[in-house]
């Protein structure tokens, strides 16, 4: 059942309550003579009901209070005085009153049981405004699951074909990498034959049919066993940069000093000839490198020591390392020609030479050598010079532990 | 009867058999020198096939010089076949070869190779190569009294 609901405004159930009063009062007043002396409450009740249907507990009573003086001093006899005549009147007065009050209580009750019903329907209604908006967001997540898992569909396929792509392309420069290794294979045994051959057979025509040859003929067989050479150690220098290109390296804990030591009873032929001084400084530490690069690298920076100093003068070279945390530096020292500053980066480049083949022989592919083959094991190169104080090459590599 | 020590010259490079040839004789090393030109033949004639079968005129090597790079059958098919066949398995077999490639290097020495080098450009450090080799494989009897550098 719908109840009448009571009214929001405190003034307003109050205004309603004197509103209902003074009708029921006027009601009564047009229809007296009808109704006759001893009914003076009959629209004093329902209108103290109705007040406190619209205005709630307090305009209830106050509504039946006021019905209560009104009708006592207007219509019950004795009229315009509040006593009672007698025991009807009485009794008439006190059946509006109570009935009035249990009216009015009862009504207030059920408005409250009402309002409570109203608090439970308002959470009802929140609980399902709360479960539609639950599932709105499941099925957004849901949505946007489905979303997800597309996008995720979609970055594998990109990345399988990515994958693919890569896998391919690996594949090619394999394939291309292992064709240049070939061909580097060939130079070596192929193009070094007939250099062999050129070089042997001149080699046998200046030694055992010497008297066959006037001056200028011994000295164009020369020419041609020096280009020979000359051609052998630009071949196997080139290759040996191509190797370090691509081959793997291994790298371990090397021993430097015994490393030094191998280099320089190699070289002993050469320094004796040159009248050289090398002196190998303290215990040079161990570091990680590939050993055979290693080696190939202090023999070239040896060399190189041993071949650029002036005219006359003898090589003085000095060898020691600094260990700065884990890294070593190993120094090599000379006191030959030195490198202009604006050609100490240049000189590490291949085929970048500064003199003529004349003055100091070379292929111009050693001091590459050097570089890349540090490079390759993770460690640095660089030189320090000034221009005919000799120079100062140096090497990085990592301490072994 | 021949005492002189058989050395078998496996290269598929004529001028490098010649130099070979040449450098045995210049370093004065009494020894027979026989040619095979590619991998078949170096193993038909260790094996004595065909018409190596005459040991007399192609006596059994005492040492072999072998190149890697041949045609038909590589230097190591050849080394390979040697090692596994009873009769040759402690015949020294020395690389000579135009590879110093790492790689090679060790392959041949897992292979079972007794030495290795890579030929000189020079013919007098062949000669001095060759006096090195036949003196630790062949010992003191290779050479001629009359043994000139």
């Amino acid at each position: 059942m719908q109840m009448v609901r009571k009214l929001p405004s405190e003034i307003a159930r109050y205004a309603v309550a004197m509103g209902l009063v003074l009708a029921a009062f006027l009601i009564h007043y047009s229809f007296r003579s009808l109704l006759g002396d001893h009914l003076v409450f009959l629209a004093f009740l329902p209108a103290s009901l109705l007040a406190a249907m619209f205005g709630g507990l307090a305009p209830g009573l106050t509504a039946l209070a006021l019905g209560f003086v009104l009708g006592d001093f207007f219509f019950l006899p004795p009229r315009f005085e509040f006593v009672p005549h007698g025991p009807t009147e009485f009794g008439s007065l006190m059946i509006y009153f109570f009935t009035g009050l249990l009216g009015v209580a009862l009504i207030e009750r059920l408005q409250l049981v009402r309002e409570r019903l109203d608090i439970s329907e308002s959470h009802k209604q929140e609980l399902e405004r709360e479960v539609r908006e639950r599932q709105r967001v499941e099925d957004a997540l849901r949505n946007s699951e489905q979303g997800l898992r597309l996008a995720q569909e979609e970055l594998r396929t990109h990345a399988n074909e990515l994958e693919h792509r890569v896998a391919d392309r690996t594949a090619s420069l394999k394939e291309s990498l292992t064709a240049l290794q070939n061909v580097l294979y060939h130079v070596a045994h192929d193009l070094r034959a007939p250099l062999r051959a050129m070089h042997g057979l001149t080699e046998l025509l200046l030694e055992d049919h010497e008297s066959h040859f006037d001056g200028p003929g011994k000295d164009y067989a020369q020419r041609i066993q020096d280009s020979c050479r000359k051609m052998d150690d630009l071949t196997s220098d080139l290759l040996e940069y191509g190797r370090l290109g691509y081959e793997k390296i291994s790298p371990a804990s090397v021993d430097l000093t015994a490393v030094f030591e191998r280099v320089l009873k190699a070289l002993e032929v050469e320094a004796k000839s040159r009248n050289a001084k090398i002196c190998l400084n303290g215990p040079i530490p161990a570091v990680v490198c590939d050993s055979g690069i290693v080696e190939r690298v202090t023999m070239n920076l040896l060399t190189n020591a041993l071949k650029f100093v002036d005219k006359g003068s003898s090589p003085q070279v000095d060898i020691w390392a600094d260990t700065t945390g884990d890294i070593v530096r190993v120094n090599i020292r000379d006191q030959g020609i030195g490198i202009a500053p604006e050609y100490q980066e240049k000189i590490f480049g291949v085929f970048e030479r500064l003199h003529d083949d004349e003055t100091f022989p070379g292929t111009g592919i050693g001091l590459a050598i050097v570089k890349r083959g540090i490079e390759r094991m993770g460690g640095r190169v660089g030189v320090q010079s000034q221009g005919g104080q000799g120079s100062c090459f140096w090497f990085e590599l990592r301490r072994a532990p | 009867m021949n005492l002189k020590p058989v050395i078998l010259h496996a290269d598929d490079d004529a001028n490098d058999r010649l130099l070979v040839q040449i450098a045995c004789a210049r370093a004065g090393l009494s020894c027979v020198l026989r040619a095979a030109a590619d991998g078949e033949e170096a193993i038909s004639y260790v094996k004595g096939d065909g018409e190596y079968a005459d040991r007399a005129s192609h006596p059994l090597p005492d040492l072999v010089l072998l190149d890697l790079k041949l045609p038909r059958k590589s230097g190591f098919e050849v080394l390979e076949w040697i090692r596994n066949n009873r009769e040759t398995r402690d015949l020294p077999v020395i690389i000579l070869s135009s590879s110093s490639h790492e790689k090679d290097v060790t392959q041949a020495r897992e292979m079972g190779a007794s030495d290795y080098f890579t030929k000189p450009v020079s013919i007098r450090q062949l000669q001095a190569l060759l006096k090195e080799i036949c003196q630790k494989w062949l010992g003191r009897e290779v050479y001629n009294d009359s043994a000139a550098g």
